[in-house]
């Protein structure tokens, strides 16, 4: 009992101290408070960021796939010994399973033939549910005598046939796409009319079991499907991987029943949701211990603050006989309760911001909070910090020679060693790398401990420097004024209090400053990504869409483009390989106005932007050679003589708008006559650029190995009466040998492109490009790479490496656009125009470029992507979380100053004693004690500063991650705000310099 | 039967800059229920005694017996129990005994809570010895809410509360006035008497010794002399025959630093050897004053009363204290600790107002100067040694005595000649670049020395400035002090309680 007793006597005593003096242990409980708030508030927003975010990615799922469904095809009949009805239960329990609500039933039949005409018929319960009517009314009935149906599009009779009467009651749209998702007629439908095909009539009737009984339709092959729609907010991240599993079982479980019904589900999405959530969740939890650290950092300089305090206790309590574990046991039992309630308090708090900032996100605040701050983690999270502080507190209160500054080797000393070692050996094991946090695991946990730890590297090498640098300063002064050699004189010969306050002035300030650099870095990023997709303020390209598949100077020439008030650089992309299995983006790019891109930045090349252009701007600009066609010349005249096989020729024309056409001369089959053809309006003024040799109709049908020889001898073409080229400087290629206009031809299936064509600039210098590495290390005798593109092999000379340019992602080359356009269109003519417009315009551009004749096209705006870029809920996560960071750090480093200097003056009252009996008056005491404040700030900031700019060198590789967690093209970069920074040290300066005024004008 | 036995005790503590022997050779026997105030001045070894006694330090030669437990062999978990059966322990700073956070009756039960008592018991002690002590009344008050005397009778509750077999006691008056340390040392004398409890008791105060059954003296790590309970004082011979000749009896023998000893037909006779003991100052050998303003009045105190705290715990330190202090004189001020030496000092340096009376220095009333003028006065004419005077270890000794001359606002080259000779007039010109972290305590004192007195003022005022020499630069500082007084017609200012110095003074103020 005695012995009881002598446990509980401490545990009393610690008791009666705190409950008679809360407020000396206040500061103490709101810093681990304040550090376990701000651990909760991540955990538990950076879950409502992931949730969010997983609902944006649900959301951009298209409507008819945004759903589970079940789809079974039969002729509705038994099919291996189950019936449509049988499986029906099963597939309503499977689907109620994964998502609720009564499922959407729908068939469709394979296209009929019914009476002779081609119909699509469907059939949906609630056909109102689905269909937005333009005329007449909804279907209601639907028997062998009569079935009301509504069309939904294509043209024709809409047939009947005993049995199978369809009565057309209305006309309309599919309001929703679910039902029929995983259908083909409605799309078919919608694609056909795009393109101008005539469709059979897509009728849809009232009733799936109807409509399915109908037994004219028996033996006819049709596709159910079950469909229960996903709400874009209805499967949150921690509901993600149950979501997969759930669905895995349940089609095992349909598939066990019957192979062929099919579960679809929108899995992929949603499991890509959540990889990036949770990378984005990793980092936030590195802003979020960042912080949590540097409160708890704060926590241990109020605790140094109270070492006095508790040593006194301590030495008390050895006078009256304490045992040592005794003595430990009040220390202990203090720390514990302060960390305690601490965590406690402050994990409340942020439990109780979290679940107001989940409502206000629409999340559902208990299931986000049962997710992370309440969930066994969370909970296991909130202990360990709880330990955690208990157990740094204790340190710091406990063990002699915690101070840093003398020459004992101290706790902190093995700390900071151990941390070096710990950051050595993560980047000596590459492991500090942005794939380590999207992997997680254990390198991952370093990596996000790892500015933590540089920091905490730093500010221990920083107070270790504090004295030998106080002397240095104290040698420096001697020439100087007296009060600057007494403030380093006093700060070195007693630093442990400084020495703690810069340390964590360092670590509070580099960590601000570090948040402030990589916050900067990933919103500098979401523009460079924005410029680098989009590298002027929209770019136009051909809408691959049904709707779209028209070319930017299909729909409308340069000249319209400029009417807006756009400047138009026009762009050559296409997909070509350079002989490997790999493909590479071809880029003609206008040397010129390479200089004015925005999405350039110097270390995408070894090359100045200067050197890049000098390197591939072609001098003099080349021209794509040709006989010109006369602006009022209608008609093309080819006289010629023929010896051999008939031959037909088309001329291949470069038209003023950019584009080319084809004008089909005619057949050459006589001994000699005239070809003639009408010089379409649009390839007036135009160039010819080529004749074809093909084949002559009558020749086809003759097999594999037709073969046509022959020599064509050609007089000048001439336009309007007008001879418009002798063919000087024209040669024959692919089979055609050209002695002047006397051709020797040869067609055959081998003769891919037979041609006879004006020797062009690039036949004999092939067009410069710089090329990225790995294209340009396989690259040639002379620098050349044959590509090889649709239609014909282009050669290149390499002329410098670049790693990457913007809008293209992946290997590539780039040339000038007007080179590379010539030197394609030699090799195959008529193959080579600008299919991609980057345009800069006034405001308004945008809006007017949604209107014809470019609202078939696809236009990516810059600014809108950036927009989107930056309202991803993760995005805006980090920034915020960087935000709150910087600011709580600088805030921090301000109190910590405040409390600095609350105890300077009680702590140096000795001293300041010494110096008052030897003549300094209160003016003198206070400039010193200024000093001394300054001296401490302004080191806490340098250090500060050079923690920070340590951290954004050694965790480049942390920051390649965009602020929406994806690998960013082009890759980030560390961007420094610095005037943000400036502003930032300015502010400290100046508050430092309010502070130090305020309380040494009370403290003397 | 002997409670104590120490013998040859050393200790010797290790510093940055090397060692000091606190204790050297000391040796003591206490009996069992006897009453011992050890006496010394400050430096001398007795807080350290009492500490080594207490178990909180361990000796580093020599033996320590306290009821046949051998403190230098004790494991820590013996000593500890050791700290907390057998002794009580009162310290000077009551303040910093007590606890703030717990109430006087909690205080009181401490050590025995520490040992397993249960609550009852320990109220039930608490109140006994409260009451006892005329503390009953306040058993549910904080020690904040109580006097200095009645704080300092709670810790002696509080260390006798488990009825200790040995009870210590350092310095128990030290921050009291002379009433509340009178009822303080009846209350130790008491209870102690009462428990049959060996008390060793450590003083400035001769008035400790009214309690005493026996008294010893402590000079340098050394017992020196000893005197029972209405005895007169005998000289203690150390093992080897290590004899201190009190200063008094060598001063009239004419004995400088030789002597010769033979056997005479009462006993052994000391006499001068050698060379002739050096004349002492009072003698009326020292060098002529270099001012002819000697006996001028540089400062003065008329009225003088300070009192501190309020209500309950007002301590009243001087009161209408009329003293003059004249050029060319070495003023000692004596009396036990708490009688208000540093205060007078303090106010004499313009560092504290007196709560009552007026103060001049060098005929400026020091009421009529802000804080400003008064400390423009500290860096001309008044230089001021205090107890813990603030040097830069990592400079060197002169550079130290620059720095303080640089705030005088001297040249470089004064201040660099200043204090070279100053450091020369304290013999410490052969140490003068060493690094003051480098120098023993007893040097670092004499930097300190040697900074006031590199200032050339007419008012030198210093605190216990010998507090950490031995013997022999305790002397040296005294004569010094005189020597200087005469040579600048200053007026030196000694607060004290060094025999020595008080020896060399030409006169001594007793508070």
């Amino acid at each position: 009992m005695k012995t009881v007793r002598s446990v509980g006597f401490p545990l009393g005593l610690a008791w009666s101290r705190l409950r008679h003096r809360p407020g000396r242990a206040l500061l103490l409980a709101l810093g681990v408070a304040a550090a376990a708030g701000a651990l909760a508030i991540v955990l538990g927003g950076s879950l409502v960021a992931q949730d969010v975010s997983a609902g944006r990615a649900l959301g951009a799922v298209p409507e008819s796939k945004r759903a589970v469904a079940v789809t079974y095809a039969d002729l509705g009949l038994s099919r291996n010994g189950v019936t449509r009805a049988e499986l029906e239960p099963l597939v309503v329990r499977t689907l109620s399973g994964l998502a609720p609500g009564r499922p959407a039933r729908a068939l469709q039949f394979k296209l009929l033939r019914i009476g002779g005409a081609l119909t699509n018929l469907g059939g949906v319960d609630d056909v109102s549910r689905w269909v937005r009517l333009t005329s007449g009314r909804f279907p209601r009935e639907c028997s062998p005598e009569r079935c009301e149906v509504v069309q939904l599009g294509g043209t024709g009779e809409i047939a009947s046939a005993p049995g199978l009467r369809f009565v057309k009651v209305g006309e309309g749209v599919l309001s929703s796409p679910l039902p029929f998702g995983l259908l083909p007629g409605a799309k078919a439908t919608r694609v056909g009319e795009s393109f101008g095909v005539s469709e059979p009539p897509f009728l849809l009737a009232e009733g799936f079991d109807e409509l399915s009984a109908l037994p004219e339709l028996q033996s006819i092959y049709r596709t159910y499907a079950w469909s229960v729609p996903l709400a874009p907010r209805s499967i949150h991240p921690w509901e993600i991987d149950g979501f997969e599993a759930r669905a895995a079982r349940a089609e095992s479980t349909l598939r066990a029943r019957s192979l062929f019904l099919d579960l679809s589900a929108p899995v992929p999405e949603l499991a890509a949701a959540r990889e990036t959530g949770q990378v984005a969740g990793r980092r936030l939890l590195l802003v979020g211990g960042q912080v949590a650290a540097l409160l708890l950092a704060f926590a241990v300089l109020a605790a140094v603050g109270m070492r006095r305090d508790v040593e006194a206790a301590r030495r008390r309590l050895t006078w009256f006989g304490g045992r040592r574990w005794q003595v430990h046991l009040v220390t202990a039992a203090e720390t514990v309760a302060v960390a305690l309630v601490g965590a406690v308090l402050g994990w409340a708090i942020g439990s109780l911001a979290t679940a107001v900032l989940a409502d206000q996100a629409g999340s559902p605040a208990g299931a986000v909070l049962g997710h992370s701050a309440l969930a066994g983690s969370g909970l296991a999270a909130a202990a360990g910090l709880a330990v955690a502080a208990a157990l740094v507190l204790i340190v710091v209160l406990s063990v002699p020679g915690l101070s840093l500054g003398g020459r004992t080797f101290t706790a902190l000393d093995a700390a900071a060693l151990g941390a070096l070692l710990a950051v050595i050996l993560a980047f000596a094991r590459g492991d500090a790398d942005a794939r380590s946090l999207g992997q997680g695991g254990a390198t991952g946990t370093l990596l996000l401990l790892l500015p933590g730890l540089v920091t905490f590297v730093v500010a221990v090498a920083a107070a270790r420097l504090l004295v030998p640098g106080l002397r240095l300063l104290e040698r420096l002064a001697r020439g100087g004024k007296i009060q600057v050699r007494l403030a380093a004189l006093s700060l070195a010969r007693s630093p442990g209090r400084a020495a703690v306050a810069v340390t964590f002035l360092v670590a509070s300030l580099g960590l601000g400053l570090f948040a402030v650099v990589y916050r900067s870095t990933l919103d500098d990023g979401l523009s460079a990504q924005a410029a680098y997709a989009v590298p002027r303020d929209f770019t136009v390209r051909e809408d691959l869409s049904p709707a779209g598949l028209v070319a930017p100077l299909e729909a409308a020439p340069v000249s319209s483009y400029e009417a807006l008030g756009a400047d138009v650089t026009p762009v050559l992309r296409r997909t070509a390989s350079a002989g490997g299995p790999g493909q590479l983006t071809l880029l003609g790019v206008p040397a010129e106005s390479i200089a004015g891109l925005d999405g350039w930045q110097d270390r995408f090349s070894p090359l100045s932007r200067d050197e890049l252009i000098d390197r591939i701007q072609p001098d003099p600009p080349p021209v794509l050679r040709g006989a010109p066609l006369p602006a009022d010349a209608s008609e093309l005249a080819l006289p010629y003589a023929l010896r051999g096989g008939a031959v037909a020729l088309t001329a291949v024309v470069y038209q003023p708008n950019g584009l080319f056409s084809r004008i089909k001369l005619g057949t050459a089959d006589r001994r000699s006559g005239t070809l003639r053809a009408t010089i379409p309006p649009d390839a007036h003024r135009g160039r010819v650029v080529a004749l074809e040799l093909g084949r002559a109709f009558s020749a086809e049908g003759h097999g594999d190995f037709a073969r046509v020889d022959g020599v064509l001898t050609l007089e000048p073409m001439t336009a309007g009466g007008s001879a418009i080229t002798d063919y000087a400087g024209w040669k024959g290629l692919d089979n055609v040998d050209a002695n002047g206009s006397r051709l020797r031809f040869l067609l055959s299936n081998e003769a891919a492109d037979p041609r006879f064509q004006p020797v062009q600039a690039s036949d004999s210098a092939p067009p410069p490009v710089v090329a990225t590495p790995g294209l340009a290390a396989a690259a040639g005798s002379g620098g050349i790479i044959p590509l090889r593109l649709p239609g014909g092999s282009v050669p290149v000379r390499v002329v410098g490496t670049i790693q990457r340019f913007p809008s293209v992602s992946g290997d590539f080359v780039l040339g000038d656009e007007r080179t590379l356009f010539v030197a394609m269109n030699a090799a195959s003519p008529g193959t080579a125009v600008a299919n991609e417009l980057w345009l800069e315009g006034p405001a308004g551009l945008g809006a007017r470029l949604q209107r014809p004749p470019f609202a078939a096209l696809s236009v990516s705006s810059r600014a809108d992507l950036e927009d989107r870029l930056r309202a991803d809920p993760l995005a805006r996560g980090s920034l915020a979380a960087l935000t709150g960071a910087a600011i709580v750090a600088f805030l921090l480093a301000l109190v910590g100053l405040a409390v600095l200097l609350a105890g300077d003056a009680r702590d140096e009252r000795r001293e300041l004693f010494d110096l008052e009996t030897q003549g300094a008056g209160p003016g003198t005491l206070r400039r010193h004690l200024r000093l001394r404040a300054v001296l401490v700030a302004s080191l806490g900031l340098l250090g500060g500063l050079a923690a920070a700019a340590l951290l954004a060198v050694l965790a480049v590789d942390l920051v390649t991650l965009t602020a929406g967690a994806s690998l960013p093209e082009p890759p980030l970069a560390i961007a420094v705000d610095w005037r943000l920074v400036a502003l930032a040290c300015a502010a400290y300066a100046a508050l430092t310099a309010g502070l130090v005024a305020l309380s040494t004008r009370r403290a003397v | 039967m002997s409670a104590v036995e120490v013998r040859d005790l050393f200790r010797v503590y290790s510093t940055p800059e090397g060692h000091a022997a606190a204790l050297q050779g000391l040796t003591l026997s206490v009996q069992e229920k006897e009453v011992l105030v050890v006496l010394g001045p400050s430096g001398s070894g007795k807080s350290t005694l009492l500490r080594v006694l207490a178990g909180l330090e361990r000796p580093s030669a020599g033996s320590a017996q306290v009821f046949d437990a051998d403190l230098g062999r004790l494991s820590s978990r013996r000593l500890a129990e050791y700290r907390s059966r057998t002794t009580g322990y009162v310290e000077q700073h009551y303040s910093r005994s007590l606890d703030p956070d717990l109430t006087v009756r909690e205080l009181v039960g401490v050590q025995l809570g520490l040992g397993g008592a249960g609550r009852d018991e320990r109220e039930r002690r608490a109140d006994e010895l409260l009451e006892r002590v005329g503390l009953a009344e306040k058993r549910g008050a904080h020690s904040a809410e109580l006097s200095g005397g009645e704080q300092q009778r709670v810790a002696v509750c509080a260390a006798l509360a488990h009825r200790p077999r040995l009870l210590l006691a350092d310095e128990p008056t030290g921050e009291l006035d002379a009433a509340s340390a009178g009822l303080v040392y009846e209350v130790i004398g008491e209870l102690a008497r009462e428990h049959g409890c060996t008390t060793v008791l450590v003083s400035h105060d001769v008035e400790s010794t009214a309690i005493a059954d026996r008294t010893v003296r402590v000079r340098d790590g050394r017992v020196s002399e000893e005197a029972g309970r209405g005895d007169s004082e005998t000289l203690v011979v150390a093992r080897g025959g290590w004899v201190r000749l009190p200063e008094e009896l060598l001063v009239r023998a004419r004995i400088g630093s030789r002597a010769k000893a033979e056997l005479g037909d009462a006993g052994i006779v000391v006499s001068a050897a050698g060379e002739e003991a050096q004349p002492r100052s009072q003698d009326g050998g020292a060098p002529a004053a270099a001012s002819g303003e000697n006996g001028t009045v540089l400062a003065e105190a008329r009225g003088v009363g300070k009192r501190y705290g309020e209500g309950a715990r007002e301590t009243v330190v001087l009161d209408g204290l009329d003293a003059e202090f004249r050029a060319g004189r070495l003023t000692a001020l004596t009396g036990p600790s708490g009688s208000g030496k540093t205060t007078l000092l303090h106010i004499l340096a313009g560092l504290r107002d007196p709560s009552a009376g007026d103060v001049s220095v060098l005929g400026r009333p020091l009421a009529e100067l802000d804080r400003e003028k008064r400390a423009a006065l500290r860096r001309d004419p008044i230089a001021f040694i205090p107890q813990d005077p603030g040097l830069t270890p990592f400079l060197s000794a002169r550079e130290n005595v620059e720095v303080a001359l640089a705030l005088r606002d001297l040249g470089a080259d004064e201040a660099r000649k200043r204090a070279l000779e100053a450091l020369s007039a304290i013999g410490l010109s052969e140490r003068a670049e060493q690094r003051v972290g480098r120098l023993s305590a007893g040097e670092r004192q004499r930097v300190a020395i040697a900074r006031a007195l590199a200032a050339e003022a007419k008012l030198l005022l210093a605190d216990e400035p010998t507090a950490r020499l031995d013997e022999a630069n305790a002397l040296a500082v005294g004569a010094l002090f005189g020597r200087y007084a005469r040579e600048h017609g200053a007026a030196v200012v000694c607060a004290t309680h060094d025999p020595l110095v008080v020896a060399e003074a030409d006169d001594v103020l007793a508070l």
